[in-house]
């Protein structure tokens, strides 16, 4: 087997993700050789390194952003979401237009938001 | 971290808000970080993991337990990232940046800078690369469960794992000569 392969190996190797097979030919390569035995250990110094980042905080605004988010959402999805075919049938058996309900809602929006 | 069970995804998929939060807490860490080490940007994680959470409560309804929920969040927040970033293309693929990092001659650092270079070096990894490596490696989820999450094969999973500690190993090499010696 090529080096390349190896080195694929290694990798899997140390996200445990090898075969015992695998990690038997591995380990009879690395005795015998000494650039691929220096890859394995620049990626375990690497790998030892990674496991040591810092995790990131979450910052406590998240949460009201997202269900502010939400709630916006919604107000949207009630008026653009009203005239529907069932809200069409409603409005035309109380005798109203659709287009004209619908534009004064999206109307009452825009002042809202504008 | 709160493990969430079937009635919880019900009760959500109902709007339910109490079962929204509990897959809120359950989740919030593990997406902000991912998408942290994504792009690397405090103001663009916020943002994008905002979105993220907003996508997961409008499209809940949808889920239909084909996958696991984690699977499923965890699908939603490489969409929504993998679609920001294509929209602001402010990310440019590691081998433009290997120069600059090797340039870099007075190497005295500290560990916790190396920190810093490895998470500059991840966020400048080819997309598909930095999504699978930060998946396998950083997350340490399964390859199997990271092949299901980006719908590739095991064993390409592993092969973007190996090409990204690879390039990391060679853009950080002056570092980790360094390291290896104290």
């Amino acid at each position: 087997m090529k080096c390349t392969i190896y080195q694929e190996l290694i990798s899997a190797w140390l996200d445990d993700e090898i075969s015992s097979f695998e990690k038997l030919e591995l380990q009879k390569h690395l005795d015998q050789c000494p650039s691929c035995r220096a890859i394995w250990k620049s990626v375990s110094y690497l790998q030892e390194q990674i496991l040591r980042l810092t995790d990131p905080d979450v910052p406590d605004e998240l949460w009201n952003r997202i269900t502010e988010e939400i709630r916006k959402d919604k107000q949207t999805e009630k008026v653009i979401l009203l005239p529907t075919a069932y809200g069409r049938k409603l409005l035309e058996a109380k005798g109203e237009s659709y287009a004209k309900v619908f534009d004064s809602s999206t109307r009452n929006i825009n002042k809202k938001t504008g | 971290m709160q493990t969430i069970d079937i009635s919880t995804i019900y009760a959500c998929q109902r709007g339910d808000q109490g079962a929204f939060r509990r897959i809120y807490e359950a989740y919030n860490q593990k997406i902000y970080r991912l998408i942290y080490r994504y792009c690397h940007d405090p103001e663009e994680t916020l943002d994008l993991t905002q979105e993220v959470f907003v996508r997961i409560y409008t499209k809940i309804a949808d889920f239909r337990s084909e996958c696991s929920l984690e699977t499923w969040i965890y699908q939603i927040a490489i969409n929504t990232v993998t679609s920001a970033m294509r929209k602001s293309k402010s990310h440019e693929p590691l081998d433009h940046h290997c120069a600059d990092i090797e340039g870099q001659a007075d190497i005295h650092i500290e560990m916790q800078e190396l920190g810093q270079h490895i998470e500059r070096s991840i966020s400048t990894l080819s997309e598909s690369l930095r999504m699978t490596f930060i998946l396998a490696v950083i997350e340490g989820l399964p390859y199997t469960e990271v092949g299901k999450i980006l719908g590739i094969s095991v064993e390409a999973v592993r092969m973007r794992v190996s090409r990204a500690r690879h390039l990391l190993r060679e853009s950080l090499q002056p570092y980790i000569n360094e390291g290896e010696n104290l």
